[in-house]
């Protein structure tokens, strides 16, 4: 006798989830955000490197989760589609304050709550950097394509896609983001 | 090869982009360098610690109360995106944790419309008629009216003054109500305390406008008595994010 | 906050603080940056002791002991190459318990201006000339500063502030706020709290109370505009012997008392409660009111 596969079970239950959910049933929406807030939130933490950045790109995530919802019709899995949507959230709100930054330095407005990475520096010499500290360190484009690649498994081609560069810009990045990643680990 | 590989070389070949050709260059190079070696095997664990990661990471307290908050605050779904912005454009304003003025509005007709014990009109009731309260589900202080009577209202000259501070403090005792959650008891208690103490104040300054309307000072020691209220249910919606 | 000027900080970075949990349940924090003189500084989080001083280097130095359990970030902002214009750092624990057990030092250029946000906590913050916000539920907090812009605001933690800061703000739900040192632009507001004006020269000021009492012992200054407002709180008004002000004391059903001079008070509208009124010319300008509280004028360092 062949067992039920667990994961067919909860699919399933998944798949209930998401079909209330589409109805407007928030209770149904609660519970897919607790099977799935932690890989949202750990995504967002990684793309952003800040905890409060990435608690305010989790809410849109979510938020945009909910208005979308009627459209998904379940060509992928839920974690999925929820996964590339987080993914575009974040991107987009990068590119969004790359704009602005650039109204900054133009001197046009001040803003100190810009939370776009830059150089990073140094700590006390004897530190060691976990990795998870260590990839927060990268600059933000290199740590971007580090974390839709390794982290995330997009392909070069799919990240050019997301990102908007080129193919040859990606490899750049996540070569770059390798060697500093190296350097601060090895401190 | 008597040099060391390229640094980009060196990640082709971990990422398996190199051609055929240049995939069996490099083998033969590796199989003669230790240190190139050393560096593939490197980026491989860099790739393995990576991959290692836990795949999830608890978010922050009460993120959930922050998005259904915000979703309650764009009222039902009538399967049209909330904003009439073209789906895939980024957001116009970034929207932050915690509830803001905007959302506070929509938000509280959401809880008030749910919550129950929550009055914010003045009724008529046997001879009791409640001052206006506004969503602290404590009890206050009541002005009894002769049998037949009235229901007291402030002069017209406060009436509009009044009005806003009522919408403003429903919205923030909304707000009050959602984080709750997220504070200490002992925070809640003081808040709490103090929210019982300034409604008996408002109940005590208002009763005595009722009778003198045209006492101005009064007017604004109430006024003052609904800023103060104000302020503290602010502070106490935003003690949580602490 | 809103009168904060905003900092130049337009990047920031993520320099891990790495705190090794070790046997001893203590993590040591030592981090030190280069900082620009007017360095903006957020500091938000979980701690039971901080204490923030303004020194004349260039630098930022946070220092302390966290117990294990506790998370600290700290963010730098810049090229690396220049001072940092600001950071922000985080100190998260898991309840309030195992936060109590840390103690954070922290030194920023004198004209740092700096946010502080803090659940209960002590905070105690000296030498500083720039900018101050803090906000805690409990505990205390202690400035002894003149910054330009201090705020202040607390749930039941005491607050008491020594020093002429420009402009203040002090808010309290049950804890007391004590200054001592004159401002130009001044309010402290309290629901059931004492407030404690004590010595220097205000020009605008505003302190508010529903229950708490309120003693006013400092010097208005020449164009200045004082209001005291109370529902039932006691109000204690003690004005120079000598010098201009108009002044006006009314209680709506409460009384008022005349230590000041022989002016009489008055019966208040109606018959209910009590007036005062004392004109030694039209400026600075004096109010205190209250609904049921008694008012209360003396002479500012006269004996009772």
């Amino acid at each position: 006798m062949t067992l039920p596969d667990p994961r067919d079970a909860d699919a399933a239950h998944e798949a209930a989830l998401v079909a209330r959910a589409r109805q407007g049933e928030s209770e149904a929406f609660e519970a897919l955000y607790r099977s799935t807030a932690g890989r949202v939130f750990a995504l967002c933490l990684r793309m952003s490197g800040d905890r409060e950045r990435a608690r305010e790109l989790a809410h849109d995530v979510f938020v945009r989760a909910w208005e979308k919802l009627p459209g998904f019709r379940g060509e992928a899995a839920f974690s999925t589609w929820l996964h590339r949507l987080a993914v575009n959230v974040v991107l987009e709100r990068q590119r969004g304050e790359r704009r602005r930054q650039a109204h900054e330095e133009a001197g046009l407005e001040e803003d100190d709550e810009t939370p776009a990475m830059r150089r990073v520096v140094r700590i006390d010499e004897g530190d060691r950097l976990d990795l998870e500290a260590a990839i927060a360190r990268l600059p933000t484009n290199a740590r971007t394509v580090f974390v839709l690649h390794e982290v995330q498994g997009y392909r070069h081609d799919e990240i050019a896609q997301a990102m908007a560069i080129a193919e040859g810009t990606v490899r750049a990045h996540l070569h770059r983001a390798r060697r500093l990643l190296m350097e601060f680990l090895s401190r | 090869m008597s040099m060391h590989l390229e640094w980009d070389r060196l990640n082709d070949c971990v990422d398996g982009r190199l051609s055929a050709a240049d995939e069996a260059d490099v083998r033969e190079h590796l199989a003669e360098c230790r240190d190139c070696r050393s560096a593939v095997d490197a980026l491989r664990a860099l790739g393995a610690g990576t991959r290692a990661l836990p795949p999830a990471i608890e978010p922050p307290p009460g993120l959930w109360q922050d998005v259904a908050a915000t979703i309650a605050a764009g009222g039902a779904r009538t399967g049209k995106p909330l904003s009439s912005r073209p789906p895939d454009s980024p957001p116009v304003v970034p929207v932050r944790p915690g509830p803001s003025r905007r959302w506070l509005a929509a938000a509280a007709v959401v809880l008030m419309a749910l919550s129950s014990g929550i009055t914010a009109l003045v009724l008529r009731r046997d001879g009791v008629a409640p001052v206006p309260v506004v969503a602290t589900g404590i009890p206050t202080v009541r002005t009894p009216v002769a049998a037949g009577g009235t229901a007291p209202v402030v002069p017209a000259s406060f009436a509009a003054t009044e009005a806003a501070y009522l919408d403003n403090l429903a919205e923030l005792h909304a707000a009050f109500v959602a984080q709750r959650h997220a504070l200490a008891p002992t925070t809640i208690a003081v808040v709490e305390r103090s929210l019982l103490t300034i409604d008996a104040a408002i109940a005590e300054a208002r009763a005595a406008l009722v009778a003198d309307p045209a006492n101005q000072a009064l007017a604004e020691l109430l006024s003052t008595s609904y800023r103060q209220k104000v302020e503290l249910l602010r502070r106490a919606a935003e003690s949580s994010e602490t | 906050m809103t009168h904060m000027m905003r900092a130049g900080a337009t990047a920031l970075a993520l320099v891990a603080c790495a705190l090794p949990v070790t046997a001893s349940a203590q993590q040591k924090v030592n981090q030190r940056h280069a900082v620009a003189p007017d360095f903006s500084f957020r500091v938000k989080g979980s701690v039971g002791a901080l204490r923030l001083t303004g020194w004349a280097k260039d630098s930022l130095a946070v220092t302390g002991a966290l117990p294990a359990g506790v998370r600290m970030e700290v963010m730098i902002g810049g090229d690396g190459k220049s001072p940092a214009r600001g950071a922000k750092m985080f100190i998260e624990s898991p309840n309030d318990a195992v936060a109590s057990g840390g103690s954070i030092e922290i030194r920023v250029p004198t004209r740092a201006r700096v946010w502080i946000k803090a659940g209960t906590a002590v905070v105690e913050a000296r030498d500083l000339e720039g900018g101050l916000d803090i906000s805690v539920i409990g505990g205390s907090v202690t400035v002894v500063a003149s910054p330009r812009e201090l705020q202040v605001e607390a749930m039941d933690a005491g607050v008491t502030i020594d020093g002429t800061p420009a402009w203040l703000r002090a808010k309290t739900a049950t804890g007391d706020v004590t200054v001592r040192g004159g401002s130009t632009d001044l309010a402290l507001t309290t629901v059931s709290g004492t407030l404690r004006l004590e010595q220097g020269t205000v020009e605008r000021a505003r302190l508010e109370s529903v229950t708490g009492d309120i003693h006013f012992m400092a010097t208005p200054a020449r164009g200045g505009d004082v209001t005291i407002d109370s529902h039932s709180g006691a109000i204690e008004l003690a004005l120079p012997r000598r010098g201009d002000f108009s002044l006006v004391a009314a209680s709506i059903t409460g009384a008022v008392r005349n230590r000041y001079d022989g002016t009489r008070v008055s019966p208040g509208r109606e018959g209910r409660g009590a007036e005062l009124a004392i004109e030694h010319g039209d400026s600075p300008r004096v109010s205190a009111r209250s609904f049921k509280g008694t008012i209360t004028v003396s002479v500012l360092g006269a004996r009772p």
